[in-house]
């Protein structure tokens, strides 16, 4: 027998604390790697809240704020882009795609954002994963409406459903009585992002909004729901707030970005949307840290937990440790079996930790992407997390030099004779 | 008086603690091939720690301690320690066996820790049958095997002890007081078993008790206080 196998053999027999032992650490672990997946999907999702938009350009302003009035649909757009613009940009022929967006009116607290089709063909998220419809289609008249899965799920309303959306944000039945009201053609999937909080309508349905307020004044005879009626759904606005591109080739990236910085009929702004949202996520660096903080003393925490229990159970275990030393042990076979035993049951720890971890992420990780439109990743740990459950074990195996080194005393001192 | 090299040969050892007066002083011992001596002494007089020099657990910086012809003093604390596993048996009082291994697993232990017992017995696959054949002249029964020392009889623990000292059929095994855990019956029992074993194996014997109704058992009889610094009966 060799001296692993005594150790598993002396564990073995101490089973129940030993299980302890091990749950505790196990219960470390999975925080530890719990705690630093989800700050890593979190940090991933955030920054790819835009992905397969190579720019988004908006009215001449810092970067930070367009990625707010567009991306995130926050605080108010500095200014409007000509239509005239926006067309003569999106024709450029390195620009694969261009989606125009109009902002400026919320509906119940959620905001409504004007577009086209083309939102929903090339918007992406994550990697690179498209808008899906859970009910219905997108629009195709002045009056249809698509939620976000957030904004139909709070506010209960389904495709069909008529949804009357007035200019600015009071929902007053004297504002509203008269107006036409939009119906909803389709709700999206969850996506995470903040898509699933916006109510879309064409181009042409933020138009309508406007109309009847074009003198500041609402117009009672209901002409805006007449004209709107006739209008067709892509009808070209004056302007609008901003616009997302694609290009055929991400290197033509920069050279599009000085262009329309450069543009000479208007002054426009072109981010990065990558670079901007990791440049907003590089604020919250601190709460970062904290993360990490916290990851380190859960790792603390269990590992004396483990130093605990090892030195609890090696008082009654002197005379096992003289028996040893009488069958020949050195003093280094003692230190070897004690350091194996706390190696093993840090092993043991992490084993069953990212077990339970993976287990919980596969189970719940349906319920969290319908909630929440993402969700941790499953399968192997990524070469971070072997590299944190390295350090795991590798804290668990140094942890057990202590009980060593108090072995190592005790057995100096009790010789042949511990017990006797 | 054999013409080999004495088991024990130790001349002007005088041991203490570190920070301690010196507590042992033993100007001559020596001991011979397939001896029996018998060494009485009560508690606290020094025994186990006499025992703990020979056996090489305790450094003697003084003075001269063989055994077998293997200078203790000049050996460092591990080679001591792998000398131990090869060629010293040990019984004590009580607690002989390691409470998570079977009965066989704690014959075979010392192979675990001796490099010297491995290469002389030649592994785990020889050494088995002379451990069941040394069970089995113990009167341990093979459906006891598999058993855990708590579910044995102390009789049979301190007779599975003797199985695993005579193991590679030491020259010198150590007892410390193998029988005051034992009652009357099986101290007789044990000690004739004990010493026929030993004397099959040609091994010399250094046994402490402070029990001098056994000393009827061996060649020679010692008393500690002839080797303590200072004596009770002095003071």
């Amino acid at each position: 027998m060799n001296m692993l196998s005594l150790a598993c053999k002396s564990l073995w027999s101490r089973r129940t604390g030993v299980t302890l032992i091990v749950v505790s650490i196990a219960l470390s672990v999975i925080l530890i790697l719990g705690v630093d997946r989800i700050r890593a999907e979190t940090r991933e999702h955030f920054t790819r809240t835009v992905s397969g938009t190579d720019l988004i350009v908006g009215a001449r302003s810092s970067p930070t704020q367009v990625l707010l009035y567009t991306v995130f649909r926050m605080g108010d757009p500095t200014g409007n882009i000509t239509w005239k613009s926006y067309q003569q940009i999106s024709a450029h022929p390195k620009v694969r795609f261009a989606i125009p967006v109009s902002l400026g009116d919320s509906h119940r607290g959620y905001r409504v954002l004007g577009t086209t089709g083309a939102y929903f063909e090339h918007l992406a998220y994550g990697e690179g994963r498209s808008l899906v419809f859970a009910e219905g289609r997108g629009f195709e008249s002045v009056f249809d409406a698509v939620l976000g899965a957030e904004v139909a799920a709070r506010l209960g309303y389904r495709v069909g459903d008529a949804v009357i959306l007035a200019h600015g944000t009071r929902d007053d039945g004297l504002s509203r009585h008269n107006d036409r009201p939009f119906s909803v053609t389709g709700v999206l999937a969850p996506t995470g992002t903040p898509v699933d909080s916006t109510v879309h309508v064409s181009l042409a349905g933020i138009d309508v909004i406007h109309a009847g307020w074009g003198t500041g004044a609402h117009r009672v005879d209901g002409a805006a729901s007449q004209s709107g009626e006739t209008q067709p759904a892509d009808i070209e606005p004056k302007s609008i707030t901003a616009f997302f591109i694609g290009l055929h080739s991400r290197m033509d990236v920069f050279l599009l970005q000085r262009a329309i910085n450069g543009f000479p009929g208007e002054a426009l702004t072109a981010i990065l949307p990558g670079v901007a949202l990791q440049a907003l996520w590089d604020l919250f660096g601190t709460a970062e840290t904290a993360l990490v903080v916290v990851t380190s003393l859960t790792l603390l925490t269990g590992v004396l937990g483990m130093i605990a229990g090892i030195l609890a159970t090696l008082n009654e275990r002197r005379r096992e440790i003289a028996v040893y030393r009488a069958v020949g042990a050195r003093m280094r076979d003692i230190v070897a079996l004690l350091v194996a035993e706390s190696t093993l049951l840090a092993l043991a720890g992490a084993v069953l930790g990212t077990g339970m971890l993976t287990l919980a992420t596969a189970t719940l990780g349906d319920f969290a992407r319908m909630h929440f439109g993402f969700a941790p990743s499953t399968g192997m740990p990524s070469p971070r997390e072997w590299s944190l459950l390295a350090v795991i074990v590798l804290t668990g195996s140094l942890a057990g030099l202590i009980p060593a080194w108090r072995a190592y005393r005790l057995s100096l001192h009790d010789g042949l004779t511990a017990g006797t | 008086m054999s013409l080999q090299t004495p088991v024990i040969d130790i001349s002007a050892v005088h041991f203490g603690w570190p920070g301690e007066p010196v507590l042992l002083r033993i100007e001559k011992l020596r001991i011979e091939t397939g001896e029996r001596v018998f060494l009485r002494g009560g508690s606290g007089s020094g025994k186990s720690t006499l025992l703990g020099l020979v056996a090489g657990i305790h450094p003697v910086k003084e003075g001269q301690l063989e055994v077998l012809g293997c200078d203790f003093t000049r050996m460092s604390a591990a080679s001591r320690d792998d000398f131990r596993g090869g060629h010293i048996g040990t019984v004590f009082q009580q607690f002989n066996l390691v409470p998570c291994l079977d009965v066989v697993e704690n014959v075979l232990l010392p192979l675990t820790f001796s490099r010297a017992l491995r290469l002389s017995m030649g592994g785990a696959a020889v050494a088995r049958p002379r451990a069941l054949e040394l069970l089995q002249r113990l009167g341990i029964d093979t459906q006891l095997h598999r058993r855990l020392p708590a579910e044995l009889s102390v009789g049979q623990q301190q007779r599975v002890a003797v199985a695993r000292a005579l193991l590679g059929s030491p020259r010198l095994v150590l007892c410390d007081e193998p029988t005051s855990a034992l009652d009357a019956d099986n101290r007789d029992s044990f000690v004739r078993v004990l010493l026929a074993e030993t004397e099959a194996s040609g091994s010399a014997v250094l046994f402490v008790s402070h029990d001098a109704d056994l000393a009827q058992h061996f060649h020679r009889s010692l008393d500690i206080e002839a080797f303590r610094a200072t004596s009770r009966r002095m003071s």
